[in-house]
């Protein structure tokens, strides 16, 4: 990978060049079934994580993150570098794409309904999200909901589910079919570690697929899996908030957002087991 | 008789009985309920007066009471006038 590892996630062209064992691991494990890009394609970001200088190997070693050949972040350790390529890339994509409306939510497709779950970390949205692709739903993102502002159509951008601290035992106990890259310790966010995507969902993405329900997600211990109507205007709020462009597309993203609202049914759910959450949401049923 | 109007640059969609206005102007974007909803229906194409909002709206609230519906058209007018919704010009 030190010359560069050229592949696509959706349409999206990522180069990404690193010397560390930690980070070609990463790639090994969980980026070993996205298809390659020709040398003659267009990259979108070439991204390079770049490892500590001679002395700093020996004192604290840290990692960065170099996008176009700037370093828009400040080191993090060294164990983290896996991460950082991760979190990285979040903000490669929505600081560049403002061709899509983004939404920070999960989005998953099955038989060409689109289900956004839109909320901020710590909410439950990852889990649930985990959840419904171990339970035959095609993962399009775990992290945002990409909306063209040209037709309206959701892209999928399926990357690793990134999953912390308990979530990640409540999904290694949800199903026994999943694979995980290595846990990263002591990270801002807690312990984490990278689920590896289904190549279900990489394969063969449904082209018309059309949203069909937003559930905003509360993971809430000792609770009963209750479903509860949001009108379609705070529904609407509520996207905003999660929004990461929605100022900046003004009267656009006004418009692209009214049409999703208009033809989703929107829910509060909060759940404390997976199981009765993810068959809740498959009795709502096709619209 | 002074009417009552969209101010250009607003957009909005009707959502159930509520809707969401877009501020071309600032950038905003609010949340309203069914009256101001119905209002902003109402003015959309043709400026109107009070009077005849009222006549079409008197219905909308649940109130019989038509100083109080007047009193409660008048606050939802102003309200919306000064979030730059509505324009109620002379």
């Amino acid at each position: 990978m030190a010359n560069g590892l050229r592949f696509k996630v959706g349409d999206v062209h990522i180069s990404i060049s690193s010397t560390i064992p930690e980070v070609v691991e990463h790639f090994e494990v969980l980026y070993c079934s996205y298809e390659l890009v020709d040398e003659s394609d267009f990259i979108d970001f070439y991204i390079q994580i770049l490892a500590p200088s001679f002395f700093r190997r020996f004192i604290r070693p840290q990692v960065n993150f170099s996008f176009d050949g700037f370093s828009p972040f400040k080191p993090l350790p060294y164990s983290q570098a896996a991460a950082m390529f991760e979190w990285g890339l979040n903000w490669c994509i929505t600081t560049h794409s403002h061709q899509y409306l983004m939404i920070h939510s999960s989005v998953v497709e099955k038989n060409g309904e689109i289900l956004i779950l839109p909320g901020a970390s710590g909410k439950g949205k990852s889990t649930l999200c985990a959840a419904l692709v171990c339970s035959g739903w095609r993962l399009y993102s775990d992290e945002m909901t990409l909306i063209s502002i040209e037709n309206g159509k959701i892209f999928a951008v399926p990357r690793p589910i990134s999953l912390k601290n308990q979530s990640l035992n409540i999904i290694q106990n949800f199903s026994n079919d999943i694979i995980f890259g290595s846990t990263i310790t002591n990270t801002a966010k807690g312990d984490i570690a990278f689920m590896k995507v289904p190549e279900q969902s990489l394969e063969g993405v449904v082209d018309d697929a059309i949203p069909s329900k937003i559930i905003f997600p509360f993971y809430k211990g000792q609770s009963v899996t209750h479903f509860q109507t949001v009108s379609k205007g705070t529904a609407f709020m509520q996207m905003i908030e999660n929004s990461f462009n929605y100022n900046a597309l003004g009267k656009t993203g006004f418009e692209v957002l009214s049409k999703i609202i208009e033809n989703c049914d929107c829910f509060n759910l909060s759940y404390d087991s997976l199981e009765e959450a993810v068959s809740g949401i498959n009795r709502l049923g096709k619209k | 008789m002074s009417k009552i109007s969209l101010v250009d640059s607003v957009i909005f969609r009707l959502l159930g009985d509520e809707c969401v206005t877009y501020l071309g102007n600032s950038g905003d974007t609010h949340l309203l309920d069914s009256i101001s909803a119905a209002i902003i229906n109402e003015v959309k194409e043709n400026p109107l007066s009070k009077d005849v909002l009222f006549n079409i709206l008197s219905e909308s609230f649940e109130s019989d009471d038509e100083t109080e519906i007047n009193l409660c058209l008048d606050r939802y007018i102003l309200e919306l006038s000064s979030l730059g919704i509505l324009n109620t010009e002379n």
